[in-house]
């Protein structure tokens, strides 16, 4: 029978090789021409539980009264962690990038009412003057940032709404589509409306500035909002090479970084927000990452998988790589069930992976590879499970006997649902519920054709994968919307930097500006004068973006490994993988050039400066 | 003497108002004016139009036989930092830099010496104006004329050609701007040539002439001749100044 493929499903139950089953889905009319032509029935059965941890009661008690066992058992923590680690990564992704944006826009709310205000302290001097009291020229302002808060939240508001299916697209695929709860309405009204209520309290704080200002202040001295005392550092005249376009800018960011505290946070902020995703990023699409997930790093994976024919299946694979000179070495793991007890007492099914290699190449969050045959290492969820740890003896029930093994080792496993176990002791005599190989060429570059002959020679029961597809198609997915937010993470900081760089530069340009036309006066050209804003704006943006990086590399892989914890992966510790291209010469030149060319687009204005209007003032 | 300062034709406008109205004038090495008139009669923008601060509309003007009023932004900053000084009637030094540090900000752009020389000589400015003791002050904690002292010693740090005021003493008390007006003559003596802008008679019968500016014009000029330190002449050139002001009005 030939068949025409109409459209590809995603199936959240079995879309991974790790489930090691495909569905098709056939009209009935098909499926019975299918079934009149003979071939084996397989019965699909599903359970539905009240409270989840019931299945793996369920599975054990399914196992173990020896009921058929042909087809992999897909538990709910198995769909889970196959299906939603891509929106459980998006989401931290998004959490992290929303939270860093949300400290960045209340630095932007500050420098933008800040800049108004110096900006027309005359203005609100002369309101002073006239006997105005503080309240009424507050308001005057404050009702102008709660119209733009008001306008903004409810434009925030509407967009979510409507963009939320763009960031929920994965999710409803995968587990089908649920249309907004009156919850989930009610509270994000209610989280716009703190959020109105945030801006404005943080608004009115900063406009109690004006409290402060006097009249002769803002009219007589030409002081600026924020009157503050500065300290004069003296010892210009003490230097002796450093050209004075150098000096100046480099003593005003020793004396007084203070001033230029808002681009060095931005920048750290920036960094931070983009280095953290870029990194989980690399960290996914790396080869290595599969060593996190419980397996090792070949070119060849090859599962046998239950039923009937596992042995033959197994010995015809071993046949076939035994005459393949391509090969360079390969290890064969069995897995076996076996019984523990868990930490309520109750015997619960164990699986481990036997074979002299076992657990060998694994990356170990405590412990190590099981090296004696008492020695057993398990996965982390197993731990929590059984509640014993490194160097503990847990007892293993197999065929009526109890045989006491060490804890070697715990590893972090999203194989298998996260339970498994590995030890080199055979368990000779237990039936095999699959035989994993893995293989190593001679030439890596041909695992794809190796794979693809193999799978010719072989029949089915056995799935024979490349290492790069089975990455694929277990983290494809992940990296593949990674891919995108990170795109977009990276163009959100871009933007954020250079909003800053305005922001902050125009408020700088009015406050420096009597000191512009000064140096101007006494022969400092603009050119001089660009080059000192240069300098000072590309010696912060360095600081910044150095303590960005140091931070990605102090916090990055706390902050990620904390919410992989959370998320119930069964990942407890995941070494981030960085791609020092990106981050230590790309990502900080983007920022410090962004930073720079807007500096000196920004610095154009100079020149419609008046500097005798300013001298005469 | 050679001509240091040369103004030929000289126009100004602000839209369709004429600030300036064809000004020539001409001033020798070691001159000192001074330039006086109403308010709005344009003497602070025939200083500012003559010192390359601001562009005329038409006309020329040669500092030491260079035609200035078109030069580029680096270039008339250069002839700034090179050959002219600059005293306002505030003091206009940098707020976040001591007063020394002030004074030699100009010489260490310039560095046509070595910055011990720049330090050098600001020292001897320093004392000449009699504000060593504040050198490594804050601007903020010296007095008015000591500020107006060190704008001075910043003006004169790369020994320019010509030193240009406006209403340099104007925000003094009259004892600080004897001083003032005092350190000026002598630098004048010592060759500076000086132009200044002022209101004030006490000011302008320190110099060797007045031009005197009506509508944009120069209506007159008067001619004291050089300044001696003798209170006698002094108040006799004060009162022939006066006497010519007023028959013109002001």
């Amino acid at each position: 029978m030939t068949f025409v493929v109409e459209v590809f499903v995603l199936d959240a139950q079995m879309n991974s090789p790790m489930v090691s089953s495909t569905r098709i889905l056939l009209s009935d009319s098909d499926f019975e021409g299918l079934k009149a032509q003979g071939g084996e029935n397989e019965y699909l059965i599903e359970a539905y539980f009240a409270n989840a941890k019931e299945a793996t009661r369920f599975q054990n008690d399914y196992e173990n009264a020896g009921l058929p066992q042909d087809g992999q058992a897909v538990t709910y923590s198995m769909i889970f962690l196959l299906s939603a680690i891509t929106d459980i990564i998006m989401a931290f992704v998004l959490l992290l990038v929303s939270m860093l944006l949300v400290a960045v826009s209340f630095i932007c709310v500050k420098f933008t009412i800040m800049a108004a205000l110096e900006e027309e302290i005359t203005e609100i001097g002369t309101m002073k003057a006239i006997g105005l009291p503080f309240k009424d020229i507050r308001n005057i302002y404050l009702l102008k940032y709660k119209i733009l808060a008001i306008t903004g939240v409810t434009i925030g508001y509407i967009i979510a709404l409507l963009s939320s299916d763009l960031f929920t697209h994965h999710i409803s695929i995968t587990f089908g589509n649920m249309s907004l709860s009156v919850f989930a309405i009610l509270f994000s009204l209610i989280v716009s409306g703190l959020m109105y209520l945030v801006i404005t309290v943080y608004a009115k704080r900063i406009l109690k500035k004006i409290k402060n200002l006097t009249v002769v202040d803002s009219l007589v001295k030409g002081s600026g909002i924020s009157n503050k005392k500065e300290k004069v550092k003296d010892g210009l005249h003490k230097s002796k090479k450093l050209s004075i376009n150098w000096l100046m800018s480099l003593r005003e960011i020793r004396y007084r970084f203070k001033k230029w505290g808002i681009v060095f946070s931005v920048v750290v902020l920036a960094v931070l927000m983009m280095m953290i995703p870029i990194n989980l990023m690399n960290t996914f699409d790396s080869p290595e990452f599969v060593t996190y997930m419980g397996s090792s790093l070949e070119d060849i994976l090859i599962e046998v998988d239950n039923g009937d024919t596992i042995e033959e299946n197994y010995a015809k694979v071993i046949e076939v790589l035994d005459n393949d000179d391509d090969i360079s070495k390969y290890y064969t793991y069995r897995r076996v069930r076996v019984q523990s007890m868990n930490t309520d007492g109750e015997l619960m099914n164990l699986y481990i992976d036997t074979g002299d290699n076992s657990g060998k190449e694994l990356r170990y969050i405590a412990g190590g590879a099981p090296n004696f045959e008492n020695e057993i290492a398990i996965s982390y969820l197993n731990m929590n499970e059984i509640g014993k740890d490194v160097g503990d003896t847990i007892i293993i029930y197999f065929e009526g006997n109890e045989q006491d093994f060490v804890i070697s080792g715990v590893y972090q496993d999203v194989t298998s649902g996260g339970y498994t176990a590995k030890s080199i002791y055979h368990f000779s005599n237990l039936v095999s519920q699959k035989y994993t190989l893995s293989v190593d060429l001679l030439d890596s570059s041909i695992a794809n054709q190796k794979a693809d002959a193999w799978s010719n020679i072989i029949d089915t029961g056995v799935s024979i994968d490349p290492m790069a597809d089975f990455i694929d198609q277990t983290l494809g997915g992940v990296v593949r919307q990674l891919n995108i937010v990170v795109g977009l993470i990276v163009m959100v900081g871009a933007l954020l930097v250079v909003l800053i760089t305005v922001l902050y530069l125009k408020l700088r340009l009015v406050k420096d500006y009597s000191n512009i036309a000064i140096m101007k006066a006494i022969g400092f050209s603009y050119q001089d004068l660009t080059k000192q804003y240069l300098i000072k704006i590309g010696t912060v943006a360095l600081m910044g973006i150095t303590l960005g990086v140091l931070l990605t590399n102090l916090l990055g892989e706390r902050i990620v490994n904390a919410v992989l914890r959370m998320s119930g992966l069964g990942l407890q510790s995941v070494g981030l993988i960085v791609n020092p291209l990106i981050q230590f010469v790309l990502i900080p030149l983007m920022v410090l050039g962004l930073i720079l060319l807007t500096t000196w687009i920004v610095l154009k204005t100079m020149k419609k400066y008046n500097i005798i209007a300013i001298i005469n003032e | 003497m050679r001509t240091i300062l040369n103004v030929e034709n000289l126009f100004k406008s602000f839209g369709k108002t004429t600030v300036l109205n064809n000004i020539n004038f001409e001033v020798k090495e070691g001159d000192f004016i001074s330039i006086m008139g109403h308010s709005g009669s344009g003497k602070s923008t025939l200083l500012y139009s003559i010192s390359g601060m601001d562009k005329p509309t038409s006309g020329k003007v040669f500092l030491c036989n260079q035609e200035i009023s078109n030069l580029a932004d680096a270039e008339m900053s250069e002839l700034r930092l090179s050959k002219m000084g600059f005293v306002f009637q505030h003091s206009y030094l940098l707020k976040n830099l001591s007063i020394k540090d002030n004074i030699v900000l100009p010489g260490f752009k310039l560095a046509r010496k070595s910055r011990d020389q720049v330090n050098d000589h600001a020292d001897a400015l320093l004392e000449k104006t009699g504000i060593t003791h504040v050198a490594d002050h804050d601007i903020k904690k010296v007095s008015g004329g000591q500020l107006q002292r060190a704008a001075i010693c910043r003006a004169l740090i790369n020994q320019p050609v010509i030193l240009f005021g406006d209403e340099p003493t104007g925000a003094l008390n009259s004892s600080t701007s004897k001083e003032v007006l005092d350190i000026i003559n002598r630098i004048n003596n010592e060759g500076t040539t000086v132009i200044l802008v002022t209101h004030d008679v006490k000011v302008a019968a320190r110099s060797d002439e007045i031009i005197y500016l009506m509508d944009g014009n120069i209506e007159d000029r008067m001619t004291l001749g050089k300044y001696e330190n003798d209170n006698m002449r002094t108040k006799a050139r004060e009162k022939k100044l006066y006497e010519w002001l007023e028959a013109k009005g002001l």
